[in-house]
């Protein structure tokens, strides 16, 4: 798949592209029907019933293990060829996947932040794209995005449970992205963004793949808590290993 | 810096602040490791634990109303614990830190400010850690210039002692207000030469980790100074105070032992305070109190009126669910030739104590230095009854 020009330097400077629908109907159902399976399964591991399983918990992180549908989702043709275009490298990696849920009743706010603060990654040469498996309005907490503040560089990490970002009179410039289901919305690692929780009756979950340049190094030192570094088996400096970052071929590779 | 809670995956604080609450509810010893968070589950949801949660909510005049039943509590437990099991067997867990926030707000936030210095004083402290007041440092005239403003703005009149070459005394002095009697107490801001490059942290950084605080001179004596100023300036009732405060107890005081004969002769004082005290590691705390003896007779036991003095600071300690021990000596120091100048200077008939905020972990004059952060809030009420005393005392003698 092909982004016009306007698409790419519409992500360029806004620090996001929505681009939809990338995943239909039916592969989203086999998606949502599968998640739903593994929370059986995993809350009657734990002992718990489903209820405060889903209750407590709010994301899964590399499901690309944990199921063949998820590890085929990764690599999706049109979501992967659109990273490489809006991140202009010609081979990708996954950092990570994660599927967050605000189920309806029980989610919060997720405060402003930037991504890239978080990550043990050498340069901010990646990006998310974020899989609405469900609809979503401004009432269940679709992203909201402050254009252009990414440009201004990378600032500290944000400690959610004492975040206290304000941007004053730039509220006004706040940027609310509802997308219908299966839309994805690619956005920069340095974008600052922010979720609402869900107040509707419906659930609200997206799948979201972190794709970053397969030219990135594992620096340790940017966020030595993230839990992803028990998965770096390489020395710092070095590329990630491939057993754990999947690379991603492309169409013509 | 705060003892606060935070999302980042490597803080403990929340465990940090489980187990202080729970050496504090439950008499674990100070020096025991940090609860796991199904240790702790267990000793805050039995039935014994929560009993002894609830009398601990009473003793500190915490409203038990505003604890969580126990049942609650047991849910909220099991709650961060799923969380965290769930993150070890398959990469889940809960994204907004809710269990760990519903647990830190409903079982450590009606006792954080009871445990725990508040900002004001941790910001006190961290200022004192940033000057290198050693005797090579650059910061000693801004250190005494900030303790004369602090001094002054408490109503002390402040004499500064100077001579050339020399780090200043300061001698301040206040008139009591609405107590009867007279302490004296002892002090230093010099500290011995920060070596960064034997720390873990930066030594001129006021650092928290695992509920102790890291800063050069934190245990040797900023800490103490810092906690003894706070404290004192939020008191509305004082006996008269004369406080005396030097800069050189690193390099064998030279300064204090030429000026504190003249500046302590004839001075009367109901009490004498020394610069800090001690814990052991497992809390038990070091009450060191005696009476000066005349030459023959050195120290003496306590006498009858300093008993009751012990009696009530025992019972402060044991709202910390700590023991004490009486001993009748001057706290131990790094002594040079001419020994301690205020010690020295004691008069016979002198009543000396020494308390404070100090364990023999504190490392004092080592890389690392710290204090056990549990102490500060005790040490800060242990003031007050120390004030209340030398009233009683006074009012009778």
């Amino acid at each position: 798949m092909q982004l016009s020009q306007k698409q790419i330097e519409h992500f360029h400077q806004e620090s996001y592209l929505a681009v939809g629908p990338l995943v239909d109907d039916s592969k989203r159902q086999q998606l949502t029907d599968t998640f739903s399976d593994l929370q059986r399964q995993w809350a009657q591991e734990q002992g718990e019933s489903l209820e405060d399983y889903c209750r407590v918990l709010s994301q899964w992180t590399n499901l690309w293990k944990q199921h063949p549908l998820f590890a085929a989702q990764i690599h999706h043709p049109d979501i992967t060829a659109i990273a490489r275009q809006l991140l202009g490298v010609p081979q990708i990696q996954l950092f990570h996947d994660h599927l967050i849920s605000k189920p309806p009743r029980h989610s919060k706010a997720v405060p402003w932040h930037q991504d890239y603060a978080f990550w043990p990654v050498d340069k901010p040469t990646a990006l998310s794209a974020w899989l609405a498996l469900d609809e979503v309005t401004e009432e269940s907490g679709c992203l909201e995005f402050l254009p252009g503040a990414h440009l201004e560089g990378e600032q500290a990490p944000q400690d959610f449970l004492g975040s206290d970002k304000d941007w004053g009179e730039r509220r006004a410039e706040v940027r609310k992205v509802p997308v219908p289901a299966g839309w994805v919305i690619f956005h920069s690692c340095l974008s600052w963004h922010t979720t609402a929780p869900n107040q509707t009756d419906k659930d609200r979950r997206a799948f979201i793949c972190i794709y970053m340049d397969a030219n990135c190094r594992w620096k340790s030192s940017h966020s030595d808590w993230h839990p992803t570094n028990a998965q770096v088996s390489v020395a710092p400096w070095e590329r990630f290993n491939t057993d754990e970052f999947p690379l991603i071929q492309g169409v013509n590779h | 810096m705060s003892f606060k809670i935070s999302m980042f995956s490597g803080s403990t604080d929340l465990d940090d602040a489980l187990t202080l609450l729970a050496q504090t509810a439950m008499g674990l010893p100070r020096d025991s490791n940090r609860l796991t968070l199904e240790q702790a589950h267990e000793h805050y949801c039995s039935g014994e634990g929560y009993n002894q949660l609830l009398r601990t909510a009473e003793r500190f005049k915490i409203d038990p109303e505003t604890l969580p039943e126990r049942q609650q509590l047991d849910r909220l437990f099991r709650d961060e614990l799923l969380s965290r099991k769930a993150l070890q067997t398959h990469a889940a867990r809960n994204v907004y830190n809710s269990g760990k926030v519903a647990l830190w707000q409903a079982l450590w936030e009606p006792f954080k400010d009871k445990l725990l210095p508040n900002q004001t004083l941790l910001q006190t402290m961290a200022h004192m850690t940033a000057l290198n007041t050693s005797a090579a440092g650059g910061d000693v005239q801004t250190c005494v210039d900030w303790l004369l403003q602090q001094l002054k703005a408490m109503d002390f009149s402040v004499e500064t002692l100077t001579n050339k070459g020399q780090a200043p005394i300061l001698f301040a002095r206040r008139a009591a207000m609405g107590m009867q009697g007279h302490l004296v107490l002892y002090g230093h801001y010099d500290t011995v030469k920060p070596q960064p490059e034997r720390w873990d942290t930066d030594p001129l950084k006021l650092t928290l980790k695992n509920n102790r605080l890291y800063g050069c001179g934190i245990g040797d004596n900023k800490g103490a100074l810092a906690v003894r100023l706070q404290t004192i300036a939020g008191m509305d009732k004082a006996p008269a105070l004369t406080w005396i405060i030097q800069g050189e107890e690193e390099i064998a005081s030279p300064f204090a032992h030429q000026q504190f004969p003249s500046l302590l002769s004839g001075v009367k004082a109901t009490l004498w305070l020394e610069e800090t005290g001690y814990h052991d590691n497992e809390g038990t705390q070091r009450l060191l109190a005696r009476v000066i003896g005349n030459e023959q007779e050195g120290d003496l036991p306590p006498d009858r009126a300093l008993w009751p003095l012990i009696d009530s600071l025992a019972q402060d300690a044991a709202l910390w669910k700590v023991g004490y021990r009486v001993e009748s000596r001057s706290l131990n120091k790094a002594f040079f030739q001419n020994g301690c100048p205020f010690n020295k200077q004691l008069p016979t008939g002198a009543r000396y104590l020494a308390i404070g905020i100090n364990d023999p972990r504190s490392g004092i004059h080592k890389p690392n230095e710290s204090i056990p952060a549990w102490t500060i809030r005790l040490h800060q009420r242990q003031l007050a009854t120390v004030f209340e005393w030398i009233n009683r005392i006074a009012a009778g003698e």
